[in-house]
């Protein structure tokens, strides 16, 4: 195991693939990344914008269940207040970043992405328990 | 303590918002909206609501104005932001951000990118107005 002091606050090892996807990126590698994260992440410590980063990943690397499983992740810094906001902790107690990162990774699931499957919302679950109705948007690079 | 909501309750909301029938007409976007209505029927400090259009932002109590601020001193302040309200501290030193020692990061596809670090996080009085100035003006309500 990797040591422990890498564990915490973004996880933006895997935002080389999702956010702003790069060259030659080895999916490999990255679902083997994606996967450690999954396991060992100090939750606690993140923040709002990490778990649409991370459903970005899922998508894009093939895993649409565990993309919704991201956005729903049971995490303190994951809970959406009665007014939509995200609490980050005192003196910053709306951190908007989440709900950009919320909307965003839903439209690049919905809307599709560079070299995804084409089907309609590539990046939901194509199980019969999903029917995805999306206009407007533009693909994700 | 803060109010909590499962995120699984609110993102269900919002995901329901892209449940289908008719693939071909437009959405109704009217009633899409309206069918989650923020609805407040307490007084809750953990809770104001931010109305605003991208441009412009008001957060209210849930009389629908700013009339308890005092309330919301240590949670999130009530107040009003504007894209056109902006402020400036007077510049008596001639500070300019071309005078600001940039890093170049290099070999992003062949270009170098300048930005605009903080070596050491420095706090000199030059760094904080340049990191002060310009900005919005944030009308916030005080208690009375």
């Amino acid at each position: 195991m990797a040591p422990r002091q890498w564990n915490a606050d973004h996880p933006s090892v895997v935002g080389a693939l999702s956010f702003v996807p790069g060259p030659e990126i080895n999916l490999a590698t990255m679902q083997n990344t994606f996967d450690w994260i999954w396991k060992n992440w100090n939750w606690p410590h993140t923040w709002g914008w990490d778990y649409p980063m991370l459903a970005m990943t899922a998508a894009r690397l093939g895993e649409p269940e565990r993309a919704i499983d991201a956005l729903l992740l049971d995490t303190p810094k994951n809970h959406y207040s009665l007014n939509g906001h995200v609490y980050q902790r005192p003196g910053l107690t709306i951190y908007l970043p989440a709900n950009g990162g919320l909307l965003y990774a839903t439209a690049l699931m919905a809307a599709g992405w560079d070299g995804a499957p084409k089907k309609n919302a590539p990046g939901f679950p194509d199980n019969g328990q999903w029917s995805v109705r999306w206009e407007n948007l533009s693909i994700a690079p | 303590m803060h109010t909590r909501i499962p995120a699984a309750l609110r993102l269900t909301t919002l995901l329901l918002l892209l449940t289908a029938t008719a693939r071909s007409a437009p959405i109704d976007r009217h009633a899409l909206v309206t069918r989650h209505n923020v609805e407040l029927h307490q007084f809750d400090a953990n809770n104001p609501l931010s109305v605003g259009n991208g441009e412009f932002c008001f957060t209210v109590d849930v009389t629908g104005l700013q009339t308890f601020p005092e309330a919301f001193g240590k949670t999130t302040p009530l107040g009003t932001l504007s894209d056109w309200g902006w402020h400036t501290i007077p510049n008596t030193n001639g500070w300019d951000i071309d005078h600001f020692q940039f890093k170049e990061y290099t070999d992003f596809n062949g270009r170098k990118v300048p930005y605009a670090d903080v070596p050491h996080n420095q706090q000199t009085p030059e760094i904080k107005w340049l990191r002060a100035n310009g900005t919005r003006i944030i009308r916030r309500s005080l208690a009375r």
